[in-house]
């Protein structure tokens, strides 16, 4: 056994956390509005991996990209070009080492 | 980084638990029957920003472009899928989601809230897939296990268009998604989710290369 780390175990024996696990944490999340596009500096996540995606809160628009690009978080407004307009959107940044 | 509290890493020397960042964790599960257009799965209301994960199907494509709100809670996914298939799905949230445990830990933040209990079932990042996938293209990703993972395709793309069958036009309502191949690929491609007949020619997108898989495991 390893002699360092952090192993969990369940009431049944079950391991539910182990070693070579990457559990994720979240680092950032933010509901933005349809239409506008910006980003945040996160300087704690240099050198550390993220996954980061939009989910539109909204039926039938569009959501935000959202992208990394050295420390910064950016999400971007996007639409169709005549339906299904820009929508409020869910970004959430997670880390996962 | 914290100066107090406790770091917890992997073999591999990535942080897995820290005293500042929630984890997150599996909060609700289920299955649904679907019939092949956009539906609604429902689930439990929850008031942090949730994840929703799904598995691949080996018959159709399907995407989940959407939450549902009300309010300040979470209360129901969208699915865009392309044909009739049972959809099985997994929720997760931040913190901790299970009563607290008479054994074992939790670990709080310097609010005081829980980040970490070993009650919970944590949610595992197998694999972050970045892709180009144009209009009409597919691209097949090599995952760790299809058969029991669960998987998040972002960022949502959408195309309609029209093609005239005299006297009336066709339009079909495309999307992004995902399908089962084999137990270590995913294929990432376009499906029609929607189609009918309308007076004229209709062409709309919100189509954009750029998409990421991610693969989950508990």
């Amino acid at each position: 056994m390893s002699d360092y780390g952090l192993k969990v175990f369940d009431s049944g024996g079950n391991v539910t956390l182990d070693l070579t696990d990457n559990i994720t944490r979240l680092r950032y999340s933010n509901v933005v509005s349809g239409g506008a596009s910006s980003s945040t500096t996160l300087s704690d996540i240099d050198g550390k991996s993220t996954c980061q995606f939009g989910i539109a809160l909204e039926n039938n628009k569009t959501p935000h990209g959202v992208t990394r690009s050295g420390t910064t978080i950016s999400w971007t407004a996007r639409a169709g070009y005549t339906t299904r307009p820009s929508s409020n959107t869910l970004v959430l940044v997670f880390l996962y080492d | 980084m914290s100066d107090y509290g406790i770091i917890i890493k992997n073999n591999s020397g990535e942080v897995q638990i820290d005293s500042v960042y929630k984890n997150y964790a599996l909060n609700q599960s289920g299955s649904q029957a679907m019939v092949g257009v956009a539906e609604y799965v429902n689930f439990t209301d929850v008031s942090t920003p949730p994840i929703f994960a799904t598995k691949a199907n080996a018959s159709y494509y399907h995407c989940h472009p959407h939450f549902e709100i009300s309010g300040s809670d979470y209360t129901r996914a969208l699915i865009l899928s392309e044909g009739a298939y049972t959809l099985y799905w997994k929720l997760f949230t931040s913190g901790q989601v299970l009563s607290l445990p008479s054994y074992g830990l939790v670990i709080r933040n310097s609010s005081n809230e829980i980040v970490f209990s070993s009650a919970d079932t944590w949610l595992k990042i197998k694999g972050v897939y970045s892709r180009l996938v144009a209009y009409g293209a597919t691209s097949d990703v090599t995952v760790v296990d299809a058969d029991n993972n669960y998987f998040i395709l972002t960022d949502h793309s959408w195309d309609l268009r029209s093609i005239e069958y005299p006297p009336y036009w066709d339009y079909y309502y495309r999307a992004r998604g995902i399908k089962y191949i084999n137990s270590t690929t995913i294929r990432i491609g376009t499906f029609i989710w929607q189609e009918g007949t309308v007076g004229g020619e209709i062409t709309d997108s919100a189509w954009f290369n750029d998409c990421v898989l991610i693969e989950i495991g508990v």
